[in-house]
């Protein structure tokens, strides 16, 4: 997990209990951009409404109005969509249906365990990371491809495209041509290139793997 | 033979006592009225033996006596006086047949006299209303029937002489007259005069006859009035006796059945004292256990309230604890951090002790009374229930009109304060904001009013009169123990000699909302000197 990527995020955190929230809001602003604190669950809402917030980590009892109401006004009836974290005590199971119906994005339990709430707000937001991730490198591809233009682009997209789950591709130089209507040459020569790169690999005969790539992050096994 | 008598008896034994007495009464009343009936009855009998021997017997005598005199005197003198020349022979006739006439008139009336009737009276009485047959003379002895037919005979030969005399007389034949008379007349009236003499003898005889009869009346008269007077008396007493002892019997039975049930119920009365002796420690003991129950759920209440007011602070420190980690992950650990951060943990841990001790002084049972500041007990209630209460948005405020120094149990009156707001918080829960609870301490020289006031909408007419009872609650069995409100008054009633009712009213809450359904408990204690 790499801690570093969730430090363009805000947060809001909405807790009534001052100390407890004094003290995760100490811990927390060292990893994100920024995190606004509510003391209830109107003013929570007033923030979501208001401001660019990319989670909102919430406890559920709170005067005024309570986090899971709060959750609940602001999908229904303000159609935001924000990621949200309920924090729970042992005391209010009967809640947690109204929770599961909501289908918000995480659970934690009070006591807060920071290195769980911090697992949780990264497994929330990864998601949003990939793709921003992936807005991005699917801008660089059709830059790429508007720039260099040409079949090669067209060949990876095809090679990605069907390659299986433990990204591997299964096929012959003769069917990407026919497929794609390109010259044998040019797909020869791609591969060549691209396992010289180290971007792929041969297994055997027809048979091809990408190996693991930084850009994406390690992949847990 | 003796065995009817014995079932006689024991059958008039069996009798009840009143019929005995009615009995015994008629004995009495049967018995005089035979005793009357007999003596009248007697007395009637000799009356008439007595007018008998006096119409019969008597007067006849005397009739004849005079019968004889007639003879001697009028007639016998007259003629002498005639023969003296001292009367006139007219007159004598005159006078001799006035004499003749008396004669004949006793003479008859002797004879009637023959036929009174001389049976008894109650033959008499029988005669008369018909039963028995008219009096027949009855036959006379014969000697006093010659008797009468010579006098009567001899009678009317007097008065044949006395004619032939007087046919002398008027003939001038004087001598001739008075040769009859001697010759005639002398033997005949010395005649009759035996023989009247012989039939007065009779009625003598008859006379003293009726004497005996009615001596031997009179004796078996008075015999019989005797028997019956003595067996009156006998059979009465013997039966009055039977009677009395009777009664004494049944007397001592009733005293020996009374005697029992006073014992038993002397018993049952003893018995009963024991059981109420009894009954009392049993309930005395009750009660004990039900403090002890409510102290225990008071406890359980409060220290769910210590949980609750544990949780902010925990859940603070253990965030805390992990700060240290993460800041060192980040690098950020620094002197002024750590100390801050031990600060803030070493206040969080010692409010978390606080509210323990605060705990067990308020469970701490107290043996005397102590004066104490009204306003102050409360006041530290509500502290420790302000958490319980802001987290659900009640708010409570203390209204001090007039404050009071009491004397009692502090902790216990705290415990009725914590039960009344519990309670209001209950009702409250599921109420829609805002949610007011408010104590109003007031008063007079008299005694001091605390009013715990809640806008939960009041308390149901259905409960209302049965809210102090014990083990009753309206609470889901569950969470309800029913025991607050009946400790509560316990307290305030028997500790501190106060009062402590309900109502419903409406209240004007120190921030201005006048709320119309508001539920209220009042507490009064009076004040001592």
């Amino acid at each position: 997990m790499d801690l570093n990527s969730l430090k363009d995020f805000t947060l809001l955190y909405v807790e009534d209990e001052p100390i407890v929230r004094e003290q995760t809001c100490l811990i927390l602003k060292d990893f994100v951009k920024d995190v606004v604190v509510a003391n209830d669950g109107e003013e929570g809402l007033k923030i979501a409404k208001e401001e660019e917030i990319d989670l909102i980590i919430t406890d559920i009892m709170m005067p005024n109005l309570d986090g899971i109401s709060m959750v609940k006004t602001l999908r229904k009836e303000h159609k935001i969509f924000t990621p949200v974290i309920i924090v729970t005590a042992f005391t209010e199971t009967e809640y947690l249906l109204e929770a599961i119906r909501l289908q918000v994005e995480g659970f934690i339990t009070k006591p807060i365990n920071i290195k769980d709430l911090i697992n949780t707000i990264y497994s929330t937001l990864l998601p949003r990371l990939q793709k921003k991730e992936l807005e991005g490198c699917t801008h660089m591809i059709n830059a790429l491809s508007a720039l260099i233009g040409g079949k090669k682009i067209e060949i990876l997209k095809y090679i990605v495209d069907n390659k299986d789950k433990d990204n591997v591709f299964h096929g012959s130089y003769y069917e990407i041509m026919e497929a794609l209507n390109v010259s044998k040459p040019t797909v020869v020569n791609m591969f060549k290139q691209m396992i010289k790169a180290g971007i792929i690999e041969k297994i055997k005969n027809k048979v091809y793997r990408f190996r693991q790539s930084e850009l994406l992050g390690k992949v847990e096994k | 033979m003796s065995s009817p008598i014995l079932n006689f008896m024991s059958s008039v034994n069996q009798l009840s006592v009143t019929k005995k007495t009615t009995l015994l009464f008629l004995i009495m009343v049967f018995g005089m009225l035979f005793i009357g009936s007999f003596a009248h009855l007697s007395l009637n009998r000799i009356k008439n033996e007595f007018d008998i021997l006096y119409t019969k017997h008597t007067v006849p005598i005397i009739k004849l006596e005079a019968l004889k005199d007639v003879y001697t005197v009028n007639i016998l003198d007259t003629l002498r006086d005639i023969e003296i020349h001292k009367i006139s022979i007219k007159d004598g006739k005159t006078i001799i047949t006035l004499a003749q006439e008396l004669v004949h008139r006793f003479w008859f009336e002797y004879l009637e006299s023959l036929e009174i009737d001389e049976s008894d009276w109650i033959v008499k009485v029988f005669r008369k209303w018909g039963i028995l047959p008219r009096y027949e003379q009855m036959r006379l002895p014969l000697l006093k029937q010659d008797l009468i037919s010579h006098a009567d005979h001899t009678i009317g030969k007097i008065d044949a002489i006395l004619i032939q005399m007087f046919k002398h007389f008027e003939a001038r034949e004087e001598d001739k007259a008075f040769l009859y008379l001697q010759e005639e007349l002398y033997p005949s009236i010395h005649s009759v005069n035996i023989h009247l003499t012989q039939l007065i003898d009779f009625s003598l005889e008859a006379a003293h006859a009726g004497k005996i009869r009615t001596d031997r009346v009179y004796s078996n008269t008075f015999e019989w009035i005797v028997a019956g007077v003595v067996g009156t008396i006998v059979f009465a007493a013997l039966f009055a006796l039977v009677i009395l002892q009777n009664i004494r019997l049944l007397y001592a039975h009733l005293e020996k059945i009374i005697e029992d049930k006073t014992k038993a119920l002397v018993e049952l009365n003893q018995d009963l004292e024991l059981r109420v002796i009894e009954e009392i420690e049993k309930s005395r003991k009750k009660d004990e256990i039900m403090y002890r129950q409510a102290r225990l759920a008071a406890m359980g209440e409060m220290i769910g309230n210590i949980a609750h007011q544990w949780r902010q602070p925990l859940n603070a420190l253990v965030v805390l604890i992990q700060s240290f980690q993460f800041k060192y992950i980040q690098g950020k650990l620094n002197e002024e951090f750590i100390d801050s951060q031990v600060k803030e943990g070493l206040m969080l841990a010692e409010n978390m002790s606080k509210t323990i001790d605060d705990f067990r002084n308020f469970f701490y049972p107290e043996k005397e009374k102590h004066s104490f500041n009204v306003a102050e007990n409360i006041n530290s209630s509500i502290q420790m229930l302000q958490n319980f209460y802001s987290k659900e948005d009640i708010s409570i405020t203390l209204v001090i009109k007039r404050d009071f120094e009491i004397l009692g149990f502090a902790n216990e009156f705290s415990q009725v304060i914590m039960n009344l707001l519990s309670n209001s918080r209950d009702s409250l829960t599921k109420k829609l904001p805002p949610k007011m609870v408010e104590i109003v301490i007031d008063g007079n020289d008299n005694e001091c009013i605390i009013v715990v006031v809640d806008n939960g909408g009041g308390i149901k007419e259905s409960v209302i009169d049965r809210m102090f009872d014990p083990y009753f609650s309206t609470k889901h069995q569950a969470s309800g123990t029913g025991i607050g409100l009946y400790m509560s008054k316990q307290i305030i009633e028997k500790q501190m000699q106060g009062e402590i009712l309900a109502k419903n009213i409406e209240h004007e809450f120190q921030n201005g909302r006048f709320e119309k359904k508001c539920a209220a408990i009042e507490i009064r204690i009076p004040l001592s000197v």
